[in-house]
């Protein structure tokens, strides 16, 4: 039985296609690159995923289960907007993951706060967009999950806060989840990707292993991004 | 960290580093090299391309790997003598295949990196 | 669950002590009138009252406020939070009702000891009893009708919050849509059908006026039909509030 796997799944938005008749099977001890441009239906797909959003048709099982309260145990999803809450202090942000899920490591969290130079006694709040986009990417990785999911974990920050966020994701990952990661910045995400999911208006345009694709056909994931998307 | 060509396959990228490493003797004194996350994480790739890359190495009977253990550079006297030549060649073939294209001789050639001093 | 209602708590403490404050300190303003006001004009009777009413219908609104705002949240940035939690939205809606009703009932305590305070100043329960005979059955009729309205709607709103995101967010379309009209009609029908037969009743007793004797009761009268009108808007807020919610439930973002 596969970690994760989608048929036909499909959902729109009043009229607009989001994802359309998507066939997606993931295994563990993965990295997937989700990559396309804006509106290409990344996001919705995590929603999906993560149980915050139903599938218009179409069938999504996570161990052969339905996303339901028990799989959203099981998956971790950082969303692209800052979603935790502005009044809490990071330390109290940990015992709030703890609070609500059993694969939460609240030492992981703290040792990463202390190698992100994140001060554990400041407010939410207080945080730079930087900051912000750190403690995200430490909490989520400071679970578990079968499933880690984190959208556009790169966006609006500096280089040297995307390195040190890389750097984390490759140093920290729970060995054996399937790890899906969307961005638009495909240079810099390429090192640590084992599999690149293109998606276009909603379809899977391309799927396949980034050194298969390398070895092959000769290109880097962000040649076959432009190839696929560039007119 | 290693600078890397994006079209080039990662695996192989770094194989060339190791290789240039064993060269220097990097691992005269401890033939024993990092574990596969150890790998992943000096070189900011992911676990699988580096578990690969220890597979290609054993492959290319440069590295043993011994289970529970972890992965040893191949106990032979010969490897790194072997390694530098084959690498040599290598960029050897490819400049004077460069250098031919571009309707050098080989006279021209010797030439040309006699200037070079 | 606990464990919810223990965060929202937490993170809404500041604002439940504001609240508190704002009530300890206008359930005292009345305290020099009930002391030295004139009992001729009934004054003495009357600030409190009023006020007490007041404090009543104000901790309802901010409370409903409050709620709006909660179940608001739930849709905002933080829902992406609360809405991975391996907790059910059955769960989530609930603990935030749960948190609301919690702190009205620490509110509604305080203007209770307040009104046991003034009764005692004022004379013991006796000045109840007085009160009461002095008020028309019809008017007292009214504002119990009122009041009831008032419970009503706390009852329906907790019923229609719950129904609703049971059974919309159940993702089933198209009974969650019936339910989800027949209690956002309730819920706008009764609090004015209430009110509109509070004003029926006070309009049925034209000789009501003309039994009444004296300034005080000519007062206690005033301030009986401003509770009816305060309630009557109140309930008009409580409507216009429903919709709200009502709307935000049935947003786009709701996904149904």
């Amino acid at each position: 039985m596969s970690l994760l796997k989608t048929e036909k799944l499909t959902k729109i938005y009043q009229n607009r296609m989001a994802l359309s008749s998507i066939n997606l099977t993931l295994e563990s001890k993965k990295v997937y690159g989700l990559l396309g441009p804006n509106g290409s239906g990344k996001t919705t797909l995590m929603k999906l995923i993560a149980n915050l959003m139903q599938p218009t048709s179409g069938q999504l099982l996570i161990n052969g289960e339905k996303p339901s309260v028990t799989t959203r145990a099981t998956v971790a999803y950082m969303p692209t907007e800052s979603f935790i809450y502005k009044s809490m202090k990071l330390v109290d942000v940990g015992n709030f993951y703890s609070d609500f899920f059993e694969d939460f490591n609240q030492e992981t969290y703290l040792n990463l706060l202390d190698e992100m130079e994140l001060p554990k006694q400041i407010k939410v709040s207080a945080l730079s967009s930087g900051m912000s986009a750190k403690l995200r990417v430490a909490v989520t990785l400071s679970r578990k999950a079968q499933i880690i999911m984190l959208d556009e974990p790169l966006n609006g920050i500096d280089l040297l806060t995307r390195d040190c966020i890389i750097k984390t994701i490759v140093d920290n990952s729970y060995e054996e989840a399937a790890i899906i990661i969307s961005s638009h910045l495909v240079e810099l995400l390429e090192p640590i990707l084992d599999e690149a999911i293109l998606l276009d208006k909603g379809k899977i345009v391309y799927m396949g292993n980034v050194e298969n694709l390398r070895e092959n056909e000769g290109i880097s994931v962000a040649n076959k991004y432009r190839e696929v998307f560039g007119s | 960290m290693l600078t890397y060509d994006n079209n080039q396959p990662m695996y192989k990228q770094v194989i060339d580093d190791i290789k240039k490493r064993i060269v220097n003797g990097d691992f005269s004194h401890n033939p024993q090299f990092p574990s596969t996350r150890e790998l992943a994480i000096a070189y900011g790739i992911n676990p699988n391309t580096a578990a690969r890359v220890y597979k290609e190495l054993e492959l290319q009977h440069i590295c043993y790997s011994k289970k529970g253990v972890g992965t040893f550079l191949m106990n032979n006297l010969k490897l790194e003598e072997d390694l530098k030549r084959t690498m040599a060649d290598n960029l050897l073939n490819s400049f004077l295949s460069n250098m031919s294209d571009l309707g050098f001789s080989k006279d021209e050639i010797i030439e040309e990196i006699k200037k070079e001093d | 669950m606990m464990n919810l209602i223990k965060y929202e708590l937490n993170r809404n403490k500041l604002y439940l002590l504001l609240v508190t404050v704002i009530t300890l300190v206008f359930g005292a303003l009345p305290l020099p009138f009930a002391i030295n006001g004139d009992p001729e004009l009934g004054f003495n009777i009357i600030v409190p009252a009023l006020m007490m009413i007041l404090l009543i219908y104000g901790v309802g609104l901010g409370m409903l406020i409050f709620m709006i705002l909660q179940q608001r949240e739930v849709w905002n940035r933080n829902g992406v939070l609360l809405f991975s939690l391996p907790v059910s939205r059955f769960k989530i809606f609930t603990s935030k009702i749960l948190t609301g009703l919690l702190a009205t009932l620490g509110l509604l305590v305080i203007i209770v000891g307040y009104s046991i305070l003034y009764i005692n100043i004022l004379g013991g329960f006796e000045i109840l009893k007085e009160l009461y005979a002095y008020i028309p059955s019809g008017f007292t009729f009214a504002v119990v009708l009122s009041v009831i309205g008032e419970w009503l709607y706390w009852i329906m709103t907790i019923i229609f919050l719950i129904v609703l995101s049971k059974t919309i967010l159940g993702h089933n379309k198209s009974k969650g849509w019936i339910i989800a009209l027949i209690a956002i009609g309730l819920i706008i029908v009764l609090p004015i059908g209430v009110s509109i037969v509070s004003l029926v009743l006070m309009s049925l007793e034209p000789t009501v006026s003309q039994e009444l004797i004296g300034g005080l009761e000519a007062n206690i009268l005033d301030s009986t039909s401003i509770s009816i009108w305060i309630s009557l808007i109140f309930n008009w807020f409580m409507a216009i509030g429903m919709f709200i919610t009502s709307g935000i439930f049935l947003d786009k973002k709701l996904n149904i």
